[in-house]
């Protein structure tokens, strides 16, 4: 019933202009029930403090492993209450970032500790714990080095946070760039054989990215007169097609080595595939994530020009890489590097909701980020869980798993369903809003992205039916079944899914008043209106009605663009 | 006598520097206790600086003045040499020379950030200079005297510049030669004056792996009062600077990654980090160069932290957290701080200057930098990775862990740490004092 809802919602209709919905507030059972002060500065300094009481946690021998695994593990669902609250009291119908801190740090720069979350970082921030939770879930097999393995993994998140959190330019490149040397060291220190090279190439690509994304900065500081670094001063500068269209294209670079995009690709394989566990969940769910909501937040939101000039180029880099990641992942022969290619469709499919630049396709995108991160983490997970219990990576090898391993089995099947993005997923919605947006206005990227999708369905069914129902082999060696905590890191990504995809409105009592959840889509809609409004086509000039008081609903939304309404309703 | 409290710093170092040089009399248990003294000489002058350096005042007829500025460098040179006397694992044989050379070239520092004429600067920066070139003497007579050659041949070659720009002006305080100097147009013989010494104390800069951090923070300091001073004159070294600063970020990132020892690797990420400082003169105003001094501070702390952390490490880096934590940390903190990973002093200096350098729009040394610091970072992974991921090996036994030394050691890593953090008074202080030498 909900899903027929949601596509009754995105059929074509008026497009709200305006960044305030409506001034109607959602009844909401029981909401508002804490006020945290700096509940984001908590959020991104409360693993700094754990992983530095780790780090200082004598260790001998090992004795106290379980000790700092519980530590890191309740470090991260505390996170995950602490966004819940935020999520929970998130203003639906506040147009302005809620939860601001603003410091200042260094005036004569123009730098200031300002943060702020509007409705899309507050979903991402929902979704970072819960992949923060599922990371430490999935290193419960961390055997050596279990102090030092927490002590990145955390400082890691809180890098990762901070940059969803930010909304000075400086913070956010600050956080961008320290989340690099952990990830590195993780990788470099607990991957697989060839963990060396992929640290390193993880570092090059991310070093280029850095180097893009402060270069395009220091550029558009540069151009504002260096005045300040603050987002809101910066997206409201008047800039030069030219600045916009040079500091758009580095931003486009920084981001393409984090989605990653088809040519900066090069890392994804090595780095999930070889990654542990926790590491592999975390880059696909969130960090990866983080170059999208970048693009986003900088190129979209503040380079309007420039986001125009660029979107035909990132529409085709977005089709291509979803039609390179379905094509890589049909030609290898390891389980791992299969879930590594799946994990870039997502990034894909992101970066063409950005192309179209219309409402819809942008509230695809933004949900994308979030469903996209979730399919991206189970499916890296689930196949490096398999490769572990079944003691191989390679494809040749695992055949007819599915009754020595069920739950596993099952979970690989929804991986699948979750990336390719079937109704009942999460990943189903976003995916219909960003085509149905995309088509209007880029339909070559379109069609070549559609044409990646059903090459990715097809090699998603063949692998899928391979490794599960194929003919074992009589060599192969033995395989198990997923562990409790396996079953518990998979399974939350899992219900996550499936809750966004079924509830996406939230559960409603009576359809009226919302329980603990608003809605993802709610959430988000506050947050990608704003975004999208300077992309909405001014509207034709009303025809003389002879009426004489015009109807309030007509002039609420003005526009004529084709697409759905972006009110939060369901 | 209100005035007099001004040089209570100076006066505890030297006197610790004095009997320090003294204590070989003293019996080699009382020895031991040497660094632990001269540590809170330190922090007793570093107290002092703080509670009297916030007033204004001029001694000598102007040859010495406390201002903004000499309270910034004399303080980050103080917070230097405290994290140098901590943290060294002094021989009780030779500490009294190596503390006591210490602190004599702290106090050729502090007379360099306080000279109000170009005599005093001169002074302080040979002063410690000469200390650096005989502290070096101890160790590596060789080194010590090429080292010593260099010093003196540049420090003449300033002298002579010095000299040149004094003629020209007609004056040696260095306010008066700056609103003269304004008055001048740009002569050929200006010019070479002014390049005469801006070149020579770069070439000083260059010296840093043999000087050690306390002379190459002089030099740096004295480098940011001329370029202040000769600001009129800067289309002379307009090109050269940039030049320097290019080859020192690429070069030093280049060195570091290339590097089979930790030690040349910290050297080559110190070179980087110079580079940047020496760009920050290609925009020589207010906000260049408080950008310039802001990371020179944070240079200051790394360049004394990360080596020492290093010193007397048989093994190699291989399993260092294992076998000296604290070394470990303080060695990582201070080498990440000097590749100009977030969140430490280095990425907040190095980032002031790039913002500094967009303002100017020169963009293409920002590029450079970036590429230099991107090399570091891949160095870094290494020494990182070698430090704490990887095994000691069966045979390496702990490092003994002095009280004194731990502390010090974690007092290097805690300042790089929190100097992000305390980036709101450091940097208007750096602010303040580049005003204070004249700059608007």
């Amino acid at each position: 019933m909900r899903l027929a809802l949601f596509l009754v919602a995105v059929q074509p209709g008026p497009t709200l202009v305006s960044p305030t919905p409506s001034p109607t507030p959602v009844n909401t059972f029981a909401a508002n029930p804490f006020h945290v002060s700096f509940l984001l500065s908590t959020l991104i300094w409360l693993p700094v403090l754990a992983a530095l009481i780790i780090a200082a946690l004598p260790n001998p021998r090992g004795r106290n492993d379980r000790t700092i695994y519980l530590l890191a593990f309740w470090t991260n669902a505390s996170l995950a209450f602490l966004a819940l609250v935020a999520y929970n009291q998130a203003q639906l119908f506040s147009p302005s970032f809620q939860f601001e801190e603003l410091i200042r740090w260094v005036p004569w720069l123009g730098i200031s500790y300002h943060l702020g979350a509007d409705g899309i970082t507050i979903a991402m921030l929902l979704v970072g714990s819960l992949i923060g939770t599922v990371s430490v879930l999935a290193s419960a097999s961390i055997r050596e080095r279990v102090r030092e393995y927490f002590t990145l993994l955390l400082l890691l998140q809180a890098s990762i946070t901070g940059a969803l959190c930010a909304r000075d330019m400086f913070v956010f490149v600050l956080f961008w760039a320290a989340g690099l040397l952990p990830a590195a060291l993780l990788l470099a220190g607990w991957g697989g054989p060839r963990r060396h090279e992929a640290a390193i190439r993880f570092l090059a690509y991310g070093a280029v990215g850095t180097a893009a994304l402060l270069v395009a900065l220091l550029l558009v500081y540069a151009a504002t007169g260096g005045a300040s670094f603050d987002m809101n001063v910066l997206a409201n500068a008047a800039l030069t097609p030219r600045v916009q269209l040079i500091a758009g294209l580095a931003l486009v670079i920084a981001a393409a080595t984090r989605l990653p995009l088809v040519p900066f690709q090069g890392w994804v394989r090595d780095a999930l595939s070889e990654a542990p566990p926790g590491l592999a969940v975390m880059i696909a769910g969130i960090g990866m994530r983080l170059g999208g909501f970048m693009l986003l937040r900088l190129l979209i939101s503040g380079l309007h020009d420039g986001s125009r000039l660029l979107a035909p180029l990132l529409g085709a880099l977005a089709g291509i890489t979803i039609l390179y990641a379905a094509l890589a992942a049909f030609r290898n022969d390891d389980v791992r590097k299969f879930g590594a290619y799946l994990a870039i469709i997502p990034g894909g499919l992101f970066a063409l909701g950005l192309a179209g630049l219309t409402s819809i396709s942008l509230l695809g995108a933004a949900f994308g980020l979030i469903t996209g991160g979730l399919a991206a983490a189970l499916a890296v997970g689930v196949t490096a869980t398999i490769a572990e219990r079944a003691q191989s990576r390679s494809l040749s090898v695992l055949a007819g798993l599915a009754p020595r391993m069920p739950k596993l089995a099952w979970l690989l099947v929804l991986a699948g369903l979750a990336v390719i993005g079937v109704p009942g997923m999460a990943s189903f919605i976003s995916e219909v809003f960003t085509f149905l947006g995309v088509f209007y206005t880029q339909p070559a990227a379109a069609f070549l992205a559609g044409l990646g999708m059903a090459a990715a369905v097809a090699v998603v069914a063949f692998t899928v039916q391979r490794v599960l129902f194929g003919r074992p082999r009589p060599d192969s060696p033995g395989a198990s079944d997923a562990s409790l905590a396996e079953t518990w890191y998979l399974g939350l990504l899992v219900a996550a899914l499936l809750w966004f995809g079924i509830l996406p409105g939230g559960p409603k009592i009576g359809g009226q008043v919302t329980l603990f959840d608003e809605g993802i889509v709610n959430v988000l809609s506050n947050g990608s209106t704003d975004v999208a409004s300077p992309y909405v086509p001014p509207a034709p000039p009303a025809p003389p009605t002879p009426s004489p008081s015009p109807s309030p609903s007509t002039s609420a939304s003005p526009s004529a663009s084709p697409g759905p309404s972006l009110s939060p309703s369901p | 006598m209100r005035t007099l409290t001004l040089l209570g710093p100076e006066a505890v170092v030297v006197a610790a520097a004095v009997a320090s040089l003294l204590s070989p009399a003293l019996r080699p248990r009382q020895r031991a206790w040497l660094p632990a003294a001269a540590s809170l000489a330190v922090v007793l002058a570093l107290g002092l600086e703080l509670w009297f350096g916030a007033q204004v005042g001029t001694l000598f007829q102007g040859g010495f003045s406390q201002d903004r500025f000499a309270l910034y460098a004399k303080g980050a040179l103080l917070l230097t040499a405290l994290i140098i006397v901590a943290a060294t694992d002094w021989d009780p044989f030779t500490a009294p020379a190596g503390i006591g050379l210490t602190l004599l070239a702290t106090f050729g520092g502090m007379v360099a950030a306080s000279a109000g004429d170009l005599i005093g600067l001169w002074a302080g920066l040979e002063l410690a200079g000469l200390s650096a070139a005989v502290l070096l003497g101890r160790t590596d007579r060789l080194a010590a005297r090429q080292l010593l050659l260099a010093s003196v041949g540049l420090g003449g070659l300033v002298a002579v510049g010095m000299a040149l720009l004094a003629g020209s002006g007609g004056t040696t305080v260095l306010a008066d030669l700056r609103g003269q100097l304004f008055q001048h147009s740009l002569t050929l013989p200006l010019a070479l004056a002014a390049l005469l010494v801006v070149g020579a104390l770069t070439a000083r800069l260059a010296l840093a792996p043999w000087a050690g951090p306390l002379a190459t923070g002089t030099a740096g300091i004295v480098l940011l009062k001329m370029a202040a001073t000769t600001s009129a004159l800067s289309p002379s070294w307009a090109l050269y600077v940039p030049a320097v600063a290019a080859v020192a970020m690429v070069g030093g990132g280049l060195a570091a990654l290339a590097a089979r020892r930790p030690g040349p690797s910290l050297v080559g990420a110190g070179m980087v980090q110079l580079g940047w400082f020496l760009a920050s003169l290609a925009v020589p105003d207010r906000f260049g160069i408080a950008a310039g001094l802001f990371l020179l501070s944070a240079y200051l702390l790394a360049a004394a932290g990360g080596p020492i952390a290093l010193a007397a490490l048989p093994h190699g880096l291989a399993g260092l957290a294992e076998r000296g934590v604290g070394r470990a940390v303080a060695f990582t903190a201070c080498y990440l701080s000097l590749a100009g990973v977030p969140p430490l002093a280095g990425f907040f200096g190095q980032f002031a200057v790039a913002a500094e350098l967009a303002r100017a729009g020169l963009f293409w040394l920002i590029a450079l930098g970036v590429f230099g610091s991107a090399l570091l970072l891949f160095a870094a992974l290494r020494d990182v990775r070698l430090a704490f991921l990887t095994s000691p090996g069966e045979q390496v036994f702990a490092a003994p862990r002095d009280r004194l030394t731990f502390a010090g050691a974690l007092l290097a890593a805690a300042l790089v740490s929190v100097y992000g953090f305390l980036a709101l008074p450091v940097s208007s202080l750096a602010l303040q004092g580049a005003a204070a030498i004249g700059l608007r």
